[in-house]
């Protein structure tokens, strides 16, 4: 004859073996699925995690004048490069190399997403959309051309961290500014930063590591 | 330098945009086609001293531009600067390579529109003495888009 307290005692002892099979099935799991996250991410050069900064709202104008806000920048991977179209060395150089490293981008984007290359003038003095357009355009028809007040350009530099500054030359005047190219995620978050000088391959190299790497972890 | 060199370089630089200004070459000499409307651009090339002794470049001047003035940019925490080289010094066989992005040649105000493999001139000053002419070929890049160091 069974005895049926100790029956359910067996029971009751063995659905607890169970779950602490399954609990410790489920937190082997997650620590070995957090720290093969841990080591892409240590993979990925240049990357601004875990913590990426969430980009601030800002308003611009687009080479068309249509208004390019934060909104733009959804569901979407976006290059920023801040320049100046009377810049004769470094800007052309980064928007060439962007130019010949747009295809393959475009191409390596996880999830079929789109890509956009956007130049940020910080010289709004001189750069009105009417030339930032063609401008643009002669590196890439898909590129676009950004601008506004001199207000509104300092606040969306300052909140990237980018720095520029007017400098007087001869009777004209040049700008120093960052160079680095700034990789915002479909988020919207700033999660990496290339610096100059520039080349085709390493942009490429820098947006097919990062944009996968964020792929994975959405 | 012997006859035969002579020759070859008067060759070589009739293949090339290069020149001797003394005894300085300048070879791979490129000037970049400006984006439309824009005035500004820059020129890339290497110069080499043969000489054994050290050589000045005081000024280099363009019939085709309004202005020509030797820059170099430089990357200072993070940020590009970009001034004015009032002097290139060229140790004895120094070689300097002006490319995107490092030292340059930058020209304003084109004396008329700038197209494609269309050629145009400067004119280097050296402080020992002469002054040369060279050739150069816009053009909107080149193959192996070499950037500075």
């Amino acid at each position: 004859m069974t005895n049926p307290e100790l029956n359910n005692n067996g029971i009751v002892r063995f659905v607890l073996a169970a779950v602490i099979a399954l609990g410790a099935f489920i937190g082997g799991a997650w620590l070995s699925v957090t720290h093969q996250a841990d080591e892409s991410h240590a993979n990925v050069e240049g990357l601004l995690w875990p913590d990426p900064p969430l980009v601030q709202p800002f308003h611009m104008l687009d080479h068309d004048g249509q208004p390019f806000t934060l909104e733009r920048l959804s569901g979407r991977w976006t290059l920023l490069f801040f320049g100046f179209t009377h810049c004769p060395d470094v800007c052309p150089t980064s928007l060439q190399a962007l130019a010949d490293a747009y295809q393959q981008m475009k191409a390596a984007a996880p999830s079929g997403q789109a890509v956009q290359v956007v130049f940020v003038s910080v010289d709004p003095e001189r750069d009105i959309p009417e030339n930032l357009g063609p401008y643009v355009e002669y590196f890439s028809p898909e590129f676009i051309g950004v601008t506004s007040s001199s207000e509104e350009v300092s606040t969306f530099a300052r909140s990237l961290g980018v720095l520029f500054m007017k400098v007087e030359q001869n009777d004209s005047y040049t700008m120093d500014h960052s160079t680095g190219i700034f990789y915002i995620s479909p988020e919207r978050n700033l999660v990496s930063v290339l610096t100059a000088p520039h080349n085709a391959v390493d942009i490429a190299r820098r947006f097919e590591q990062v944009s996968a790497f964020i792929d994975k972890q959405t | 330098m012997s006859f035969c060199r002579r020759l070859l370089l008067v060759y070589l630089c009739g293949l090339s945009a290069c020149i001797a200004c003394g005894d300085l070459l300048i070879g791979n000499a490129w000037v970049r086609l400006p984006p439309p409307g824009m005035t500004m651009t820059a020129a890339y090339f290497t110069i080499t001293n043969q000489n054994p002794t050290p050589r000045h470049v005081v000024s280099i001047t363009s019939p085709d531009f309004s202005g020509a003035e030797l820059h170099e940019t430089r990357h200072q925490d993070g940020r590009a600067v970009m001034r004015e080289v009032g002097e290139l010094t060229l140790s004895a066989n120094e070689t300097v390579v002006a490319a995107p992005g490092g030292l340059h040649l930058m020209l304003w105000g084109p004396q008329s529109p700038l197209t494609e493999n269309a050629i145009v001139s400067v004119e280097l000053t050296c402080a020992e003495g002469g002054s040369s002419r060279v050739d150069l070929p816009v053009l909107k890049r080149i193959k192996a888009m070499p950037t500075a160091p």
